[in-house]
């Protein structure tokens, strides 16, 4: 019941808002504020009564009948892979309505801004929570509405063409995807992907199986994203509104890798062992790729964005090698870049506020001379994203470091390792560009005739300090996440260890 | 022994009434005075149309024969299928007359003789139906077009609206004479004009050759015009532009749902046996107008053109589910149900389209027209917005998606795979263009606007009605899919 009653609030605030446009901004902000505020409560809440020790089963849900002729039952619930995304949401939700306060973007509208706001949270909320085939379709595609509205009527100049790329290229996936859902339940004549998960592929033929994969990375890849399929990635970003950046890399973006987890992995094994090579090869690609990208960007927001593409890279580096331990590090990596990518973003956004740009030659030296706690959190932001042990980007990056250097059984040994190298090459490339940035906007001396710029405010401190402190947390123990990850990667791997 | 043929009053009651409406409305036209013309009509052909809806459902039980040779065969059956098909037909013409009461005041259409050539025309789409007789079908096909190039062409002093009626007329026309054409020739070849004979005839035809394959392509094409598939789909853009708004609504609900209609009991009773020609066949042009109808309508600058090719697009949809007959004609039942479901779904949403873009007021709006719309007329914005989501299927929108995953459900049944990603990936083009305008209405406006127009009372509520049904079937599509399953067989 939590659950459902999570998302009929977050709904019920998205449709207030929405339909009363009028209403002044300050009414909006703390309508929004208090909606994702009880979300957030209830989202803690699962998380409290969530029973750690059967992890890998699908709690506090609800199934009932929906759709008889089709086959398709409303059935919701939350275990151990999609419980940290569900409070994660919560908790990106609730600190994007609270930057509000400070800031809604041109051309205004504060009360439609936080209502799109509310309506992307509902459907990534339903998006984890789905445990049937068509619903966890059908929330999968009700993410690209909101989002597209955020980036193309909130955005930079360029929105129009950014938030039409974002779509199309995330809808083209996701099609060929229902084609998969379609045929995979013609095989297995059932909706339910528990029970589709538990069989682990029986009674599937091997070139099926390769085939609806292939479908289903299709959406996956896309929405990850996987190098090559990641081009929309930096436009979408640099056109995106803050909160649209926040939401976008910090959920948006795990709706690909939770898909793969959820359903491609533990369906279609054989086809996972299969094609697990080829999804590792693009990861390290990705790795590397976007770390060579960052250094050459002069784009604040698209370096950020191209770093993205290398954390996610590490991620589906840890679900390729098909280990307990590789799988743990993805739920932990999906948790840890949410949080750290999302505090950049928010910086980010802060930074172009103040100096009205995004360009790094022009944010110039020396932030730390003229906004002293400003720079500090960046320093903190930037140096969490290259993996500094202790922060909460480490345990991702080593942990599927370490699963890379024992895939599992039947995944080409040298093939991995050879990744594994790359990998450790990605994060020194990542130490370079992370530094680089420091050296160029935050430490040095400001230029002649810089402005003193605004120090961080009340509302930013309110909005980043859960962010800045989940980082430590994270970092330092992470068995917080790691806790309930294992008991999922296993039921994910199922009989096959 | 009378040699009168029995006629069953109760099978033809809805018929009976919408004919005896039409009359109805153009004797009441001369007795009442001008200015309460358009709404005494608009009240009168709306009971017409309820009471044909009465009796329709007074007979969805048992299905009713009529029109019976001495033999056993019926030119006239009244089943679960032709109820449903003509209940949707039905409750689409009372919208059209709802939305069309502001055209029919503003462009002074004559109101007796615009209601009279739509209850008329309704009459014949709700027929189609329920032929089994080629000859009926004949009939009821013209009776179904020939008011329509009337409907078309009715705004007088518009050059536009006579050339859309010219087009119209002349493609029209055009398919009904080649449809005859094969008509004959399938009478040729079987001998007879009934369709459980025509099927035991082409089964074992008297010719040698292609000729009966022949013959049923070409009885087909009137049908293709009809709903206005590719390749013989031009008339639609000229026809709809030209027509006063309702009777573009009209055509893309009323007119479109009749082909199918009548399109159905011909393929798979009397064609039966060429079931694997025919399949393909549906199959090539159900894919040329998903994505013919889809590239074209990327272009367009202006609502009512956009909403003409993307009904192109959507009759590729709807025609899709019979392409199995190609691959399994054993799923045929369940492709039956997919398209009844599609295409009720989708003439809903169109009406919320139509209707919506008749409440604003603007005489053939372009893209720019509606910018900002939300902040003038906001749930009318709301409700064109919703349909657009609709008809692509995408969220917002489930109604639109649940009518795709039915259709590509029955397609993979059938083990149609080719078709089914040409659906996915029209539904995404679709998206495209119905997004494009989504945001124009979403939008700022430009500048301050020219004043509030008008409100359009009757069509933004009309909207307003065909908008909650769209979100009932978002929310509860079973609402839908409980009838559409129970119609899946055709009585012969």
């Amino acid at each position: 019941m939590i659950l459902v009653l999570m998302l009929v609030v977050s709904l019920a605030g998205a449709l207030g808002l929405g339909l009363l446009p009028g209403v002044r901004r300050a009414a909006a902000v703390a309508v929004a504020i208090t909606i994702s505020g009880v979300v957030l409560a209830l989202a803690c809440g699962a998380a409290a009564t969530f029973d750690r020790t059967r992890a890998g089963e699908a709690q506090l849900g609800v199934d009932a009948s929906w759709i008889p002729q089709l086959g398709v039952r409303f059935h919701i619930g939350v275990d151990g892979l999609s419980l940290p995304l569900v409070v994660l949401t919560a908790l990106l939700t609730t600190l994007c309505c609270i930057h509000a306060i400070r800031y809604v973007p041109e051309p205004g509208n504060p009360a439609t801004y936080l209502a799109v706001l509310l309506g992307l949270e509902t459907a990534l909320l339903a998006t984890f929570m789905s445990l049937d085939l068509v619903l966890f379709f059908a929330a999968f595609e009700s993410v690209l509405l909101p989002m597209y509205f955020l980036i193309a009527i909130w955005g930079g100049p360029a929105r129009r063409a950014a938030a039409t790329k974002f779509v199309l290229f995330t809808l083209l996936g996701s099609t060929l995807m229902l084609v998969a859902i379609f045929a995979l339940r013609v095989h297995t004549g059932s909706s339910d992907i528990v029970t589709m998960a538990a069989a682990h592929g029986a009674g599937i033929p091997t070139g099926v199986q390769n085939a609806l994969f292939l479908g289903f990375l299709a959406a996956f890849a896309i929405k990850a994203p996987l190098w090559p399929f990641h081009s929309w990635l930096p436009d979408a970003h640099s056109e995106a509104p803050t909160a649209g950046s926040v939401l976008l890399a910090g959920v948006l973006l795990k709706m690909g890798t939770y898909g793969l987890l959820r359903l491609a992995v533990p369906v279609l094994p054989h086809a996972a062992h299969t094609f697990a090579p080829l999804l590792g090869g693009l990861a390290t690609v990705a790795i590397i790729y976007g770390a060579f990208c960052c250094l050459a960007q002069t784009d604040v927001k698209r370096l950020i964005a191209y770093s993205s593409v290398g954390h996610m890279g590490f991620i589906l580096l840890g679900i390729a090698t098909l280990t307990p331990l590789g799988i743990s590090a993805a739920l932990f990596g999906n948790v840890a870049h949410g949080v750290i990518t999302s505090l950049l973003f928010f910086l980010a956004g802060s930074l172009k506020e103040r100096d009205h740009t995004y360009s790094i030659a022009e944010l110039g030296p020396g932030l730390l001379k003229r906004a002293p706690r400003l720079g500090a959190v960046l320093i903190f932001g930037l140096i969490a994203t290259l993996g500094l042990p202790g922060l909460a980007g480490f345990w991702g990056e080593v942990l599927a470091i370490f699963a890379s250097f024992r895939p599992a059984n039947g995944l080409p040994l040298v093939a991995f390792r050879f990744f594994m190298g790359a990998a450790l090459l990605g994060t020194l490339l990542a130490a370079g560009y992370a530094l680089w940035l420091i050296q160029r906007v935050v430490t040095g001396r400001p230029r002649e005739g810089a402005v003193a710029t605004e120090d961080i405010s009340r509302v930013e401190w309110a909005a980043w300090a859960p962010l800045i402190g989940l980082t430590l947390v994270l970092g330092l123990y992470p068995d917080l996440v790691l806790g309930v990850s294992r008991a999922a990667a296993l039921a994910v791997l199922g009989a096959q260890q | 022994m009378s040699a009168l043929q029995r006629v069953d009053w109760h099978a033809i009651a809805p018929l009976v009434a919408l004919a005896g409406g039409a009359i109805l409305v153009l004797l009441a036209d001369l007795f009442v005075p001008a200015r309460r013309r358009a709404r005494t009509a608009a009240l009168l052909a709306s009971a017409a149309v309820v009471a044909a809806i009465g009796f329709d459902v007074s007979i969805w039980s048992t299905p009713r024969r009529t029109f019976c040779l001495t033999g056993s065969t019926c030119s006239y059956v009244v089943d679960r299928y032709a109820v449903t098909m003509s209940l949707v037909i039905l409750v689409c013409a009372l919208a059209v007359i709802w939305q069309g009461l502001l055209a029919v005041r503003r462009d002074r259409i004559p109101a007796g003789e615009y209601h009279h050539l739509l209850l008329a025309a309704t009459a014949g789409a709700v027929a189609l139906g329920s032929t089994r007789d080629l000859l009926t079908l004949i009939v009821a096909l013209e009776t179904l077009a020939v008011p329509s190039f009337v409907l078309v062409g009715l705004r007088r002093d518009d050059a536009r609206g006579s050339e859309g009626a010219m087009i119209y007329f002349l493609f029209s026309v055009l398919g009904t004479a080649v449809t005859l054409y094969g008509v004959s020739l399938i009478y040729g070849v079987t001998g007879s004009l009934d369709y459980s004979r025509i099927a035991a005839g082409l089964a074992a035809p008297r010719v040698e050759g292609a000729l009966p394959q022949a013959a049923v392509v070409l009885v087909l094409t009137g049908f293709l015009v009809k709903v206005s598939a590719v390749p013989f789909h031009a008339w639609a853009p000229a026809a709809y532009d030209g027509a006063p708004l309702p009777v573009a609504a009209y055509l893309a609900t009323v007119s479109k749902v009749g082909g199918f209609a009548g399109l159905v009991p011909l393929l798979r009773q009397a064609f039966e046996p060429e079931s694997h020609m025919w399949g393909l066949l549906i199959g090539v042009v159900s894919v040329a107008s998903m994505v013919a109808g889809s590239l074209i309508a990327l272009r367009q600058t202006r609502v009512i053109r956009l909403l003409a090719w993307s009904s192109i697009a959507q009759a590729g949809f709807g025609l899709a589910p019979l392409a199995v007959a190609a691959w399994r004609p054993g799923t045929l039942p369940n492709a039956q149900s997919a398209l009844i479901t599609y295409v009720a779904i989708y003439a809903l949403t169109a009406t919320a389209a139509f209707a919506a873009v008749a409440a604003t007021c603007i005489e053939n709006p372009s893209f720019e027209d509606l910018r900002g719309w939300i902040a003038r007329q906001r749930w009318v914005a709301i409700t064109l917005g919703m349909s657009l989501f609709a008809l692509a299927g995408a969220p917002p929108g489930f109604s639109g998606l649940w009518a795709k995953i039915v259709v590509i459900r029955a397609l993979l049944d059938g083990h149609t795979l080719w078709v089914a990603m040409v659906v996915a990936v029209a539904t995404v083009l679709s998206l495209a263009y119905y997004l494009r305008l989504a945001l124009v209405i979403f939008a700022n406006p430009a500048a301050q606007g020219t004043g509030r127009p008008p409100p359009g009372r009757a069509a933004a509520l009309t909207g307003y009605v065909a908008l909650i049904a769209i979100l009932v079937i978002s929310v509860v599509p079973g609402v839908i899919l409980h009838f559409a399953d129970r119609a899946l067989t055709l009585a012969p």
